[in-house]
């Protein structure tokens, strides 16, 4: 087929793109990894230091916790979008009438900016005044706590604020994939016996895996992405419990004006992104052939 | 065939025609939002003629705040009188975000005309480097400089003893409390900071939470840390820790640490995330017994304006056994000052400038503040009695003002503290745990 | 009879989860809407009570001191413009990569997927001197620019993901009927990929609505200002927020696109599947 080996169509229809990405993304990525192994304050000169940031990174206490923060972030933010937004697009699936209206309220949250959400979530959270979470603890006879001060609640309360969010976003996709595996098939499994739970296991879940491993990625990103939410409501402290990754390469950066330190934390981010990535990919090539 | 292959490439043409359209529509309605809002910004009077020569000012405080009102006011009452510039404000009020951009602005070699500036250690560098216009120089050759109450000018000296700045404000810092509460655990407004523990703890058994405070914002710990420290050695300790001779371990910084292990205590539950308008919402809803605040809250503890059934009084910051600082000296400063790109500073910006400086502190005062300059008074009717007594006891305030931390560290060691201190307040890290975590920033900085 | 109540029982707890679903998903949103109309006191000490009263002071504090219509205004045309250029450039771009033949494709679409996980703000230093550069700072094209380039990655995972799906015979057979290939992808292509656009729309409008970062360092004058940056203007000195007024700018800033997404409800929530399923 020469048409689709066409090289000025394939220029036409990549370049666009590519160059624009290029430039606006790779090319600071490009400018970063120089940064991180300067020493750089953002006004004087920049002074080359080779590896050396990286090296105070391993050793950097506050590093590590960001870093093991990060982990359990992710943990609670994939299993709440992707484990709840699937059950509800499962539950979804027997739904009859007023779908639309339904799926459309359990959207919504994610379309609203996460400083009000952010904001909303501390009034929550908060024991004085005191919040929501707090009342219905007293109702049920317990304590009130200060769940964003808290060491042992901080990391998950701030967690769950992302991984709620956007809980909709992946409730609709899995919904969408569920509701196009084919009807005749369901309906087969279905006088062979088998059973709901079977159906979901053996049929549902097989054949909308691809869309699983997507929104497995988007996911993933998102979590190491997160921002927003610990830096609004506790700037991830008290002391480091909330830190993750990008929360503290932006203190780093910005606040504590050490721009090189703070691009070696943002380089690291981005490797770990890119094997993520690569991992779940790989995996999908091979299921693909 | 022809005909098909000419509509594939008119529906690709359409769609880089709706690219390009959407684009010019932008830049267009850009460009016209601009002028429509030139128009309405300018009001100018017809006198001046040509194009107006226009001065970006990034200020860390909202637009509506009266210190940028009064700008504007001068700037209008400047243009009337036969100058012609325009002052494009830009600003931002959220702190970190002001910081973040402002300092992108400078590393991208694009620093404001001018801008928000605190006489930290980022000020100190960019004085080095010629980045900052010198203000003795500019206050000595218009012959201002004694126009301004010494403490709020020198608010704005760097560590070096330099000035870049010019101040917009005097506040000064006090503790509110709600004196039905402390009638009710029968304490008075603390005189010593032992009794300032003493009342906290007869508040507590009363069953009241008897500090309210904005731990989420930072500066509202910062300044109880620094109590002790400013009463034991004024603003000694402070400078030696900046310049690397003093430790957070010797007896001034211990002292900081232990009292905040203990203060901490009195505080709401959650007040490490607690912003400080929820902190001054709780004093006001009397859900706590005091909150610490400056000036700039006045406005909400007036008779006119304070909630009905609250009745409030406050005190200063109070002293210790063996204070080298007198009660009459406390949080006083000028407010993050002004500074001048040199670049830009020729004779139109320092005619301009010096306008401002001549007229602005009696349009300051009239909007009710205290202002950076002396201000002369003869009717004092239109103030509110509580300015009036705040304006009083400022008169009498002492020589040395305390110095808030935030300016004169460096702003690694300040994060190292925001990050440490809520968890020391809270019990969960010990005093020299602390201590030790802020030596090791004080160090890592160390030059 | 036990298997009539068993269903029962089942259909009960079903009920309680949707319903309980729902309530969590809806009450903080409402809660934001009627925060709106309390007042800043009420809102910050006793949060939690049904409303005492409701005020519109605070639609008259934002109104007065601040421009926010005029930033929700910008931030449409942002949005606009960004979200048509992604859509655009990522089908394009996705359509090379996948129904195209020519060495590396794979390498391009790997190198696109790079850019999922960059973190915004790290950009920012290196993005502002190339704006101040070329003199694109303060002007609407510097946000769009770098939020049209983040979300590329993203768009042409979608993309790409969903044209696997679409059998290269339908391409082949077109272009043995003489079709070329720019007729390809306006006539065939396209057409089959409008419920991915609408994903790729609804995904990427979140981001691109709410973008605070770009927004924040790019634009200075307040003309251009976004509705995410006119949050601030709700903050007095020492960081004393005024937020009655600020739910109430967050109120009026989600109207429109709750909406917008009322309207489109079943369209836009059918339409969002990352591309087709195996059968």
């Amino acid at each position: 087929m020469k048409v689709l080996r066409d090289k000025k169509a394939i220029a036409f229809f990549l370049l666009p793109g590519l160059i624009v990405y290029s430039i606006m993304v790779m090319i600071p990525i490009g400018v970063s990894v120089y940064y991180s192994m300067i020493d750089w304050d953002g006004i004087g000169p920049k002074k080359f230091v080779g590896i050396n940031n990286f090296i105070k990174l391993f050793r950097d206490d506050v590093f590590v916790r960001a870093f093991s923060n990060n982990l359990i972030y992710i943990v609670i933010v994939m299993s709440l979008q992707l484990g709840l937004g699937f059950i509800i697009a499962v539950l979804l699936t027997y739904l009859k009438k007023g779908r639309g209206f339904i799926q459309t309220v359990y959207y919504i949250p994610s379309v609203i900016t996460v400083i009000a959400i952010a904001q909303l979530f501390t009034s929550f959270y908060s024991y004085e005044p005191i919040g929501l979470f707090n009342i219905f603890r007293e109702w049920i006879g317990l304590e009130p706590i200060a769940f964003l001060s808290e060491y042992k609640t901080v990391l998950a309360a701030v967690a769950s604020v992302e991984g709620w969010q956007y809980i909709g976003i992946y409730m609709i996709i899995f919904y969408s994939a569920l509701v196009s595996v084919s009807p005749d098939i369901l309906e087969a499994a279905r006088i062979d016996g088998a059973t709901e739970l079977q159906l979901l296991f053996r049929v549902r879940i097989p054949s909308i895996a691809n869309v699983i491993m997507l929104a497995c990625i988007l996911s993933l990103v998102g979590a190491l992405r997160g921002f927003a939410a610990p830096m609004n409501m506790t700037k991830g402290g008290p002391n480091h419990r909330s830190e993750i990754l990008a929360t503290y390469m932006y203190k780093k950066a910005f606040t504590s004006r050490d721009y090189g330190y703070g691009s070696a934390i943002a380089v690291v981010i981005v490797v770990l992104s890119i094997i993520g990535v690569l991992l779940i990919s790989r995996y999908m090539d091979r299921e693909d052939t | 065939m022809l005909y098909k292959k000419f509509r594939g490439i008119g529906i690709m043409g359409l769609a880089t025609a709706m690219v390009l359209a959407g684009c010019g529509t932008g830049a267009a309605s850009a460009s016209e939002a601009q002028t429509t809002a030139d128009a309405a910004e300018v009001q100018e009077p017809a006198a001046s003629s040509g194009e107006a020569r226009e001065i970006h000012y990034f200020s860390s405080r909202s637009a509506s705040d009266d210190t940028m009102v009064t700008l504007q006011e001068i700037t209008d009452e400047y243009n009337a009188q036969g100058g012609n510039i325009k002052l494009v404000i830009d600003s931002n009020a959220d702190r970190s975000s002001y910081d973040q951009k402002l300092r992108t602005m400078i590393a991208g070699g694009q620093m404001p005309d001018m801008f928000d500036l605190d006489a930290t250690p980022y000020a100190v560098e960019l004085g080095e480097q010629g980045m900052l216009a010198d203000m003795d120089a500019f206050l000595e050759e218009i012959g201002e400089k004694d126009s301004y109450i010494p403490l709020a000018l020198n608010y704005g000296r760097t560590s070096d003893g330099k000035l870049y700045t010019l101040p917009l404000e005097l506040s000064t810092e006090m503790i509110w409390y709600n004196t039905d509460m402390f009638a009710d655990a029968g304490v008075e407004a603390p005189k010593t900071l032992d009794d300032l523990l003493a009342v906290c703890k007869a508040l507590q058994d009363k069953g009241y939470t008897p500090f309210g405070i904005g731990g989420g914002d930072g500066w509202p710990l910062l300044r109880l840390l620094a109590t002790y420290p400013f009463r034991m050695t004024g603003n000694d300790f402070l400078n030696q820790l900046a310049s690397g001779e003093a430790k957070m371990t010797d007896a001034a910084g211990t002292a900081a640490c232990e009292f905040m292990a203990e203060i901490g205590s009195y505080f709401q539950p959650g007040f490490s995330t607690t912003d400080v308008a929820t902190g001054l919402n709780l004093f006001l809803g009397g859900k706590c017994a005091m909150y610490p605040t400056g000036t700039w809250e006045l406005n909400y503890f007036t008779d006119e304006n304070r909630p009905e059934e609250l009745n409030v009084s406050y005190f200063y910051m109070p002293v210790c056994d063996g204070a080298v600082t007198k009660p009459n000296e406390y949080w006083a400063f000028g407010g993050i000052g002004l500074a001048v790109n040199p670049n830009v500073f020729d004779n139109q910006y320092k005619d301009y400038l010096t306008f401002i400086v001549k007229n602005y502190s009696p349009a300051y005062f009239a909007h009710q503040h205290l202002a950076p300059q002396k201000v002369e008074t003869d009717n004092t009717s239109m103030f509110d009695p509580l300015f009036l007594q705040v304006m009083d006891d400022t008169a009498k305030i002492g020589d040395t003002a305390a110095r808030p931390w935030d300016v004169v560290l460096n702003e690694d060691v300040i994060a190292t503290i925001n990050d440490n201190l809520p968890g020391l307040c809270m019990g969960e890290e010990s005093p020299e745990d602390f201590a030790a975590a802020v030596d090791e920033a004080l160090e890592a900085n160390a030059k | 009879m036990n298997y009539i109540l068993r269903n029962r029982l089942k259909k009960l707890i079903y009920w309680f989860v949707m319903l309980a679903f729902l309530v969590i998903q809806a009450y903080p949103i409402l809660w934001l809407l009627f925060a709106a109309f309390r007042p800043n006191m009420e809102l910050l000490t006793e949060p939690f009570r049904f409303p005492k009263q409701l005020t519109s002071e605070n639609f008259v504090t934002i109104f007065t001191t601040s421009h926010v219509l005029t930033y929700i205004k910008n931030s449409a045309i942002v949005s606009m413009i960004s979200l048509a250029l992604i859509v655009i450039l990522s089908s394009m771009a996705s359509f090379a990569i996948a129904k195209m033949k020519f060495a590396g494709s794979r390498k391009v679409y790997r190198f696109f997927l790079i850019g999922l996980t960059v973190p915004y703000s790290i950009t920012l230093i290196p993005l502002f001197t190339m704006f101040a550069r070329i003199g694109l700072v303060d002007t609407r094209i510097s946000v769009i620019l770098p939020l049209l380039a983040f979300q590329l990655p993203v768009s042409v995972m979608l993309f790409v993901n969903f044209y696997a799906f679409i059998p290269d015979e339908i391409v082949e057979a077109a272009v043995i009927d003489g079709a070329s290939i720019y007729e390809i992808y306006a006539k065939i292509i396209i057409p089959l990929s409008l419920n991915t656009i609408l994903t790729v729309l609804a995904m990427n409008f979140i981001t691109v609505w709410n973008d605070y970062t770009f927004s924040l360092v790019f634009i200075n004058s307040t003309e251009l200002k976004t509705i995410s940056i006119g949050l601030t203007d709700f903050i007095g000195p020492r960081g004393l927020k005024d937020w009655g007024a600020t739910y109430a700018a967050i109120a009026l800033s989600i109207l429109p696109t709750l909406a917008l997404y009322f309207s489109l409800n079943t369209k836009m929530t059918a339409g969002m599947t990352l591309g087709a399923v195996k059968s």
